[in-house]
C-alpha cells in the first residue's frame, strides 16, 4: 500500500510481456492503488510467449489464443498503457524515463524489458530467414510452414528442439545444425541422450559441429552452406541462436550493466529501481552466485518480488527462486529446476516398469543443485524443497531412492 | 471461493502443484487432480500465487 499521503507519481513499469504484466497484477492484488503505467514497445501486450514454438506453429491454438491476460483484465488493471513505444533513455537524477518524444515521470520504475532473439549475421537481405521470439515471428513462421517448406533450424537449443517436434508433427522434414559437438551436454548425458534419441527416432537430421558459413538465394533463401562444405536446399532458416537482453537504452543511465541489469539480491538496481525477468541479473541467496535466468517462471516469480519490494516501506526480501525449465517435444515432458551451471556430480536414473520416467539429479560440491526430468513432473517437483534447503547430495539419493523405489540407477550413460 | 481448471488448456507443468500442495497435484505424465477445489481465506495466498504462475493460464479462483 503506498505510503504517501500526496499524490505521488506513478509506478512505471517498462516492458509489456510476462514480467511487466506479472509485476502490474500483483501491483493491484497488494492494494496498491496509485497510478501504474506501462511502456511497452509492442503493441500486443501481454501475450504469452511458450505456446509460441510449439502449439501455435502446430496450429492447435490460435496466435489470439495466447494472452496472459485478456484485454478485459488488462483493462481492470487500470493502467496507463503506452503500447508501441520504445522507452529510450532513463534520467535517474530526474526520475523519469524518455519515451518517444515526452517524458514519463516515476516514483518506482521497474525494468522488465526482456531480451531478444540473437541473429547470425547472414543474408540481411534475403526473405525467410526468421527467429521466433515475438507473436509476429509466430505468426510469420506458421504462415510459410503452409508451404510444407524445407526446413533449417540453427541452433539445437530448446526453442530448436521444439520447433523440429512441431514441425515433425506437421510432417516437414527439418534439419537442425549446432556448431556444438555435444550440445545440450550442460544438462547431463543422460537427459541430452534422451532429448536426441526423440528426435533422431521422429526422423529429424542433426548435424553437430557444423556451422552455417553461407546463404544463397534471389529473394528469399534457397540455399545454406555448411563450415563442412555441405549445401542444404532451404526455404526457411530458423535462428535458434539465444537472446541478448535488451539493456541499450539504459546505456547512459548509470545502471550497472553487466551480461543485463545488475540487481542486488531483492532486486534493487538502484534507489527506487527494480529489474525482473530476462534482463535482470541478481544473486540469487540459495546458490550464493549471480545469475541471469531466461525461462518463464523467473520472470512470473520475480515480477511478484519486484512488485512486493516495490511496495515495502523499507529494506525487501531477496528473490530466491529456482530457475525451472518445462519443455514438451513430441508429447514427452522435459524439466529442469535448479542450478544446472557446473554440476560436478551426475545420477541418472530411469524407471524399471517400463514407463519414460527418468531424472538427473546433479550436484556440486556435495550438494543437490538441481534435476532434470522425463516424464517426471511429480518428482522434479517433489524435489524443490530439497533443492530450495541445499539438501546433501547422498541424502537427497536416498530420499529418492525411498520414495521412488521403481527409479534404478544408470551406472553408464552411452554417450553419442 | 474455489478453483476452476480449464482441462483443455492445462500442460501439466506442476508450478501449481508445488506451489499450492494441498489444492493441487500433478503425476509425471502431467495429469492434474484438483484436490481441494474450495479456497479458505487462509489459502487464498499460494492459490492466486498458482494462478499466476501457470504457464498455461489454466487456473482460475471464481467466488
Amino acid at each position: 500500500m503506498s505510503t504517501h499521503s500526496k499524490r505521488s507519481d506513478p509506478i512505471v513499469i517498462v516492458g509489456g510481456s510476462l514480467a511487466g504484466v506479472r509485476a502490474a497484477q500483483a501491483l493491484r492484488l497488494r492494494g496498491h492503488d496509485g497510478e501504474v503505467v506501462m511502456i511497452s514497445d509492442e503493441v500486443e501486450v501481454g501475450y504469452d510467449r511458450p505456446p509460441l514454438s510449439k502449439a501455435v506453429l502446430t496450429g492447435q491454438i490460435a496466435p489470439e489464443d495466447t494472452f496472459l491476460v485478456g484485454e478485459e483484465a488488462l483493462a481492470k488493471l487500470d493502467l496507463q498503457l503506452l503500447r508501441g513505444q520504445a522507452a529510450q533513455s532513463l534520467d535517474i537524477a530526474g526520475k523519469r524515463v524518455h519515451v518517444g518524444g515526452s517524458t514519463v515521470a516515476y516514483d518506482k520504475l521497474l525494468i522488465a524489458t526482456g531480451s531478444r532473439a540473437r541473429r547470425l549475421p547472414l543474408g540481411r537481405n534475403l526473405g525467410n530467414i526468421l527467429t521466433l521470439r515475438t507473436l509476429d515471428d509466430a505468426r510469420a513462421v506458421h504462415k510459410l510452414l503452409q508451404e510444407k517448406p524445407r526446413v533449417v533450424i540453427a541452433g539445437f537449443g530448446f526453442i530448436g528442439c521444439e520447433v523440429a517436434a512441431s514441425l515433425s508433427e506437421l510432417g516437414i522434414p527439418v534439419t537442425i545444425v549446432d556448431t556444438d559437438v555435444s550440445p545440450l551436454a550442460q544438462f547431463g548425458s543422460g537427459f541430452r541422450e534422451a532429448i536426441t534419441s526423440q528426435h533422431r527416432s521422429h526422423g529429424v537430421d542433426m548435424r553437430f559441429g557444423v556451422g552455417i558459413t553461407n546463404v544463397y538465394g534471389v529473394r528469399d533463401i534457397e540455399r545454406v552452406e555448411l563450415t563442412d562444405g555441405t549445401f542444404l536446399e532451404c526455404d526457411l532458416l530458423l535462428m535458434g541462436v539465444g537472446s541478448v537482453p535488451n539493456v541499450e537504452w539504459l546505456g547512459s543511465s548509470g545502471l550497472r550493466i553487466n551480461d543485463g541489469l545488475v540487481c542486488d539480491a531483492t532486486l534493487k538496481a538502484d534507489k527506487n529501481i527494480y529489474g525482473a525477468g530476462d534482463v535482470a541479473s541478481w544473486v540469487n541467496p540459495v546458490f550464493g552466485r549471480r545469475m541471469r535466468v531466461e525461462h518463464w517462471t523467473n520472470a512470473s516469480e520475480q515480477a511478484q518480488t519486484a512488485a512486493r519490494n516495490m511496495l515495502a516501506s523499507q529494506g525487501g526480501e531477496p528473490y530466491r527462486g529456482l530457475p525451472y525449465f518445462w519443455s514438451v517435444q513430441y508429447g514427452r515432458r522435459f524439466q529442469y529446476l535448479g542450478d544446472l551451471v557446473a554440476f560436478d556430480q551426475t545420477l541418472w536414473l530411469e524407471a524399471a516398469d517400463g514407463s519414460s520416467t527418468a531424472i538427473g539429479l546433479c550436484g556440486k560440491e556435495g550438494v543437490l543443485v538441481g534435476v532434470t526430468g522425463i516424464d517426471s513432473v511429480a518428482i522434479v517437483m517433489g524435489l524443490r524443497a530439497q533443492i530450495a534447503s541445499r539438501c546433501g547430495w547422498g541424502q537427497a539419493i536416498k530420499l529418492v531412492q525411498e520414495k521412488y523405489p521403481y527409479l534404478r540407477p544408470q551406472e553408464r550413460i552411452q554417450g553419442e | 471461493m474455489h478453483i476452476k481448471v480449464d482441462a483443455d488448456r492445462c500442460i501439466g507443468n506442476g508450478m501449481c502443484a508445488a506451489l499450492a500442495p494441498e489444492h493441487f497435484e500433478v503425476s509425471n505424465d502431467g495429469d492434474l487432480t484438483v484436490l481441494q477445489e474450495v479456497v479458505a481465506d487462509s489459502d487464498v495466498v499460494p492459490v492466486q500465487g498458482a494462478v499466476l504462475s501457470c504457464p498455461a493460464a489454466a487456473i482460475t479462483v471464481v467466488e
